[in-house]
């Protein structure tokens, strides 16, 4: 395969993952996308737990868990659709 | 390493906001953990759309977006599905009937690779079908192990895969995890693998059939190397040539490395290593597994299968 028509795949791919995965975050609840925010901005866990006031940092090490784990399942399942539709 | 901090490391490795002593602690405990080194493989693919500055800005604006906002859109989403969309689909019912009886366009098939040896070529194949399965229809190893647009590989099923599907992150990404497995090297007196989960054929070619490639099919989705191994023992990869380790879908047949190569006088043998990937996500990006559920061959995924191959005297 040519490099050029990779390139344009792998670009192809890169702006469906890039569109699954802002749908997916624009799924999720308010604090999850907060300490989505927060990870971005580049904060660390005791960081983010003093301004979401959490009363521990394990709180916030759960609620990061779950959050990643929901948005990794939201990714799936629109990549899982992607592909029926594809069929 | 407790289960709070590995949460923490995983929460940070998706975002980059790991220190290198973070992430080695993060890796070497992978290494001796199943399900941790299942879960890192889940999030290289985010950390790598993360690490995208267009997504980044992109997920950065998203999350700038108040919620406020969505709920009007989501009004007017309401609107659209009570009014919009019939509509829409009455047009679009009525474009399906009227063209039922429209020739079909069906897309010629894109030519993946194609080879083709000279007429002096000598071409002596050693096939050691290690399943005895009948070897598969190769392809010329691209970066991206893409299946040819038609048949499946013989023996393995559906190899429909790879490029088109590759969708969670980029085509040719390797983990960081499998990077640094290869990279680590394999042992030289590794356990050798002999099941049937990784056939391969020697090829011989040019004049005096003393060029030389590999047809591998996996049944896993996972990452391969090639090795040249000396007389005194020397690992040299030969294939991929950049990477430690390149992507192969499962059940396809690859031929490798891109050209077939001269051997030097002191090589001994050929050592392939297939490192199966293990997690869901990026078993489906690679294509899926033509492993079966019936017959959970592997038990250890993340185990290299190591194969030598002899280099008789041609």
């Amino acid at each position: 395969m040519p490099d050029g028509r990779i390139d344009a795949l792998t670009a192809l791919e890169q702006t469906e993952a890039r569109e699954r995965l802002i749908a997916a975050i624009s799924e999720m609840g308010e604090r999850c996308r907060k300490l989505l925010a927060l990870k971005l901005e580049g904060k660390s866990f005791a960081e983010m737990q003093a301004i979401v006031g959490a009363s521990s940092i394990n709180t916030i090490y759960t609620w990061d868990f779950r959050c990643r784990q929901e948005l990794m399942d939201r990714l799936r399942n629109r990549e899982r659709s992607a592909r029926e539709t594809d069929r | 390493m407790t289960q709070g901090e590995v949460r923490k490391l995983l929460g940070g490795y998706a975002t980059n906001a790991l220190s290198a002593e973070e992430r080695r602690i993060l890796f070497q405990a992978a290494l001796e953990d199943q399900e941790l080194f299942n879960a890192l493989e889940n999030e290289d693919a985010l950390r790598e759309l993360l690490a995208d500055p267009v997504s980044r800005e992109q997920v950065r604006r998203e999350l700038a977006r108040p919620i406020e906002a969505k709920r009007s859109g989501f009004r007017f989403r309401r609107w659209v599905l009570a009014v919009a969309l019939p509509a829409a689909g009455a047009v679009i019912l009525i474009a399906v009937m009227d063209r039922a009886n429209a020739p079909r366009l069906i897309a010629p098939p894109v030519q993946i690779a194609s080879r083709q040896l000279g007429p002096q070529a000598k071409e002596r194949v050693e096939a050691k079908s290690l399943d005895r399965l009948p070897p598969a229809a190769p392809v010329a190893a691209p970066r991206l192990a893409a299946p040819p647009a038609s048949a499946p590989a013989a023996g393995f099923g559906s190899t429909r895969a790879t490029a088109a599907r590759l969708r969670l992150g980029g085509a040719t990404r390797i983990p960081d995890t499998i990077r640094q497995q290869f990279a680590s090297g394999f042992d030289l007196n590794a356990p050798l693998y002999q099941g049937p989960l990784v056939r391969y054929s020697l090829v011989r070619s040019g004049p005096a059939g003393d060029r030389i490639s590999v047809q591998v099919t996996s049944a896993m989705a996972g990452y391969l190397a090639l090795y040249e191994v000396d007389a005194a023992g020397n690992l040299k990869r030969i294939y991929p040539a950049s990477d430690p380790a390149s992507p192969v879908a499962a059940g396809l047949t690859v031929e490798i490395p891109d050209s077939p190569i001269k051997m030097a006088a002191t090589s001994q043998r050929l050592r392939l290593v297939v490192v199966p990937a293990n997690s869901p996500a990026v078993v489906d990006r690679l294509g899926g597994s033509a492993v079966n559920k019936e017959a959970p061959l592997f038990q250890a995924p993340a185990t290299p299968l190591v194969v030598d191959i002899p280099l008789a005297p041609n």
